[in-house]
């Protein structure tokens, strides 16, 4: 154990003593770690908090909230894995003398600093939860700790999943189905106890709120530690805490006893794992997995120069079988539809400036990253703008198809015009646009790693100095005009504007980037 | 010692490893040829325990997956993977703490990395590295342990002249101190006149083994040998 400890700390000080190096990236750092610290004392300062909610709602949020996270990382450690690791651990620390349960001890250490990331996205959140709910300042710190439990916990039993799955293909498929169904299930209850209530929210709280969710392993347990929050700590906040960390020592207990010999799934897992650290195509969507199936398609290439790495997209798209029309359209569906029914009096403005919001804490780059990581787009003998422009066109089409749909059944809800519904769905794609280019800038400046390591605070950044001015000036002519027409169509021009700055400063991406 | 039995590695329905059996006995270097996608790396991660696989490998009679099997192999990764963070010396200090290794491992240390031209460059961090870099540092990762048994895959590639007359004088030296070495390749050339034994692998199956006294009675060439075998029934 001595000696991964050593790894650890050795490669903490030695990031440290690099980044110091770098001026532009260390400033990065610490600025990003006062915005931290910052939202830290926010959250905790802060006491002003408001009771419209009751301890049913929030405790069905955060389980609907709780219930989603298990469904996506179960569903992808189905099919990938979920590795701990690195290939240096494979082939360093695997074949070494280290006994094979303290290697999990330490790949799961290693797992905190990423939970450490989404535990300040998760803080990020509070002052919007206090909005509406009475969370007091020791509050915030059992969301954290219930949070953090929960992250923990999952990753264990995706990889006991994962194990028991990966050797044959057809445990998968049934997993698979299982998964599907159980979600399904959950989801059904509360469709139907909308209907029977009549009413959305308490509909939906009377699903999730049950005896039988708050006592279910894990989701449930965690839900309740969280809902602590408000309700105030009292003695079996305890027992829930415990019965938390218990699941998690038995969990790993029962990893290392189902699977003394998990190193091979960990080899493959890694595998895929290195594949995408490497392209830093984390989270995004059109990544091919290693479970992917690959059709044999006939295709011509008809275009040439920098239009062929578009044309190459699409071709990968149709041979993977993944459509436009994905997880992320359904989603979006069903999002417009509860945020019609949940507030009665919004309008299509209120849509837009939500989804929005969820669009810039999503941020689905896939593809371009991993073409920034072969070499071919560096070679290609065309000019760096459109270059950049078909790397990114894949995208942008979809954010507009996605934003098409969003507003097609958004503009049928609240009876817009077809003009407005299509502006808007420009609009949304336009928010895409700048985030994308945004986000290719931040590579450009600070190099793939540390702009993926710094991505809260530059959004942040993104957001305070590029798309608020042109949400005043929106907001102005709304006021000024009444019409949501002008209003959306000022704030496209002006990201179509900002878009296009964005993408003349980014495109020397190709003239300076480093491949790699 | 190293003992293969009957090792059978199947990916899903590849079967990439057809029941093959073979030893390397202490003092021997044998060599695994064979063309690509013959299954040589997967037999040298069977043994280095990181697949799952049907039969027995056993370490100096200990099972491959034991920790005391470990400690006595040294494993050459086909694409050597170091730490992004962690410098060259650090590497190796990380060996010396994992493998519990005895006092003056410093030395050791210290002459490796003078033989393999790595002694102005044991501050650098693994990512800096470049490729032929990275493999001498998995070497001296993999020989820093003194192992009884040393599986390489393809250990050549990307290592410059002088690397390579080196590993090639200290395969020997291992030879000599009764290690037995097992060494992939596909490039015939570049372990002429170092084998004792050759195991020609092709689709998973050994085509041919020979040692090198059975070679040179009959004078055959490894060359001729290795296309005759490899194209066989194509
Ligand atoms: N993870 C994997 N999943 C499925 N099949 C695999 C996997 N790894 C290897 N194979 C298959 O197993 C067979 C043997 O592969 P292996 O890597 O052992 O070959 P090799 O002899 O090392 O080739 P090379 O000279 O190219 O390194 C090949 O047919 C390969 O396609
Ligand atoms: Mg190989």
């Amino acid at each position: 154990m001595q000696s991964l400890l050593y790894i650890i700390k050795r490669t903490l000080v030695n990031t440290i003593k690099k980044i110091v190096k770098r001026p532009l990236v260390l400033i990065g750092y610490i600025l990003g770690i006062l915005f931290i610290v910052f939202i830290l004392i926010l959250s905790f300062l802060d006491s002003s908090s408001n009771s419209y909610g009751s301890y049913d709602l929030f405790f069905s949020l955060i389980v609907t909230a709780l219930f989603i996270y298990a469904y996506f990382t179960l569903k992808k450690g189905i099919d990938n894995g979920s590795s701990f690791f690195r290939l240096a651990d494979v082939n360093i620390a695997f074949t070494s003398p280290i006994k094979s349960n303290n290697i999990l001890v330490y790949g799961f250490l290693k797992q905190l600093t990423q939970i450490l990331f989404f535990s300040v996205l998760a803080l990020m959140q509070v002052p919007n939860l206090r909005r509406f709910f009475s969370i007091s300042q020791s509050g915030v710190l059992i969301i954290l700790i219930g949070f953090i439990l929960y992250m923990l916990t999952l990753p264990i039993i995706s990889m006991i999943i994962y194990s028991y799955t990966s050797k044959k293909l057809k445990r998968r498929k049934v997993a698979k189905v299982i998964l599907n169904l159980l979600f399904l299930a959950v989801l059904i209850n509360v469709v139907f106890s909308i209907i029977r209530e009549q009413t959305l929210l308490e509909g939906f709280t009377m699903a999730m709120s049950t005896k039988f969710i708050s006592y279910l392993p894990i989701i449930g347990w965690n839900g309740q530690i969280i809902a602590y929050a408000i309700s105030g700590i009292t003695p079996s906040f305890y027992v829930f805490l415990g019965l938390s960390i218990g699941s998690i020592f038995l969990l790993i207990i029962w990893l290392y006893r189902m699977e003394k010999d998990y190193y091979e799934d960990a080899l493959v897992s890694t595998e895929f794992k290195e594949s995408v650290i490497s392209s830093k195509a984390k989270n995004g969507f059109f990544v091919i997995g290693s479970t992917t199936k690959i059709k044999s398609v006939s295709f011509n290439f008809t275009k040439s120069g920098a239009a062929t790495i578009f044309q190459r997209s699409f071709l990968e798209l149709r041979k993977t079988g993944m459509l436009f029309f994905d997880k992320v359209s359904i989603m979006i569906i069903v999002f417009v539809i509860v945020v019609r029914v949940a507030f009665y009096e919004g309008t299509i403005l209120f849509v837009l400036l939500i989804s929005v919001y969820i669009l810039l804490l999503s941020s689905v780059n896939g593809r371009f990253t991993q073409e920034l990581s072969k070499h071919y787009i560096y070679l290609i003998p065309a000019h760096n703008t459109t270059k950049l422009i078909a790397v990114t066109a894949m995208a942008n089409l979809k954010n507009l198809f996605d934003g098409l749909i969003l507003f097609i059944v958004a503009g049928f809800l609240y009876k817009e015009s077809i003009p407005l519904v299509i502006l808007c769905g420009l609009t949304y794609a336009s928010f895409g646009a700048i985030y994308l280019y945004g986000e290719v800038l931040a590579r450009k400046l600070f190099g793939a790693v540390h702009a993926n390591a710094l991505k809260v605070f530059l959004k942040l950044l993104l957001t305070i100095f590029i798309l608020t001015p042109g949400i005043i000036l929106a907001i102005i002519v709304l006021i000024n005009s009444q019409s949501f027409f002008n209003t959306v169509l000022i704030l496209l021009s002006y990201n179509i504007f900002m878009a296009t700055i964005l993408l003349l400063i980014s495109s020397t991406i190709f003239k300076y980037i480093e491949l790699g | 010692m190293l003992e293969v039995t009957t090792l059978t590695k199947k990916y899903g329905n590849v079967l990439a490893v057809d029941s093959i059996s073979f030893t390397v006995n202490p003092g021997e270097i044998g060599v695994l040829l064979g063309p690509n996608g013959a299954g040589k790396s997967t037999t040298i991660k069977s043994i280095a325990g990181l697949l799952r696989f049907k039969g027995t490998i056993s370490i100096c009679n200990l099972d491959n997956k034991s920790i005391d099997a470990k400690k006595i192999f040294g494993y050459v990764p086909e694409t050597p993977a170091l730490y992004d963070a962690l410098t060259v010396y650090e590497h190796l200090v990380f060996i010396a703490k994992a493998y519990n290794l005895d006092e003056g491992w410093q030395e050791e240390v210290d002459r490796l990395l003078s033989i393999f031209d790595l002694t102005d460059k044991q501050d650098k961090v693994g990512k800096d590295l470049s490729k032929g870099m990275c493999q001498k540092v998995s070497l001296c990762c993999a020989l820093l342990i003194n192992p009884k048994v040393i599986m390489l895959d393809e250990p050549m590639i990307g290592l410059d002249p002088k690397a390579i007359k080196e590993l090639k004088k200290i395969l020997i030296q291992l030879k000599e101190q009764g290690c037995a070495v097992l060494i992939s390749t596909h490039i015939i050339d570049s372990i002429e006149g170092l084998w004792d034994k050759v195991l020609i692998l092709h689709k998973g199956k050994f085509a041919a083994v020979r040692t090198r006294s059975e070679v040179d009675k009959n004078n055959e060439s490894i060359e001729q040998l290795f296309f005759k075998v490899t194209e066989e029934g194509e």
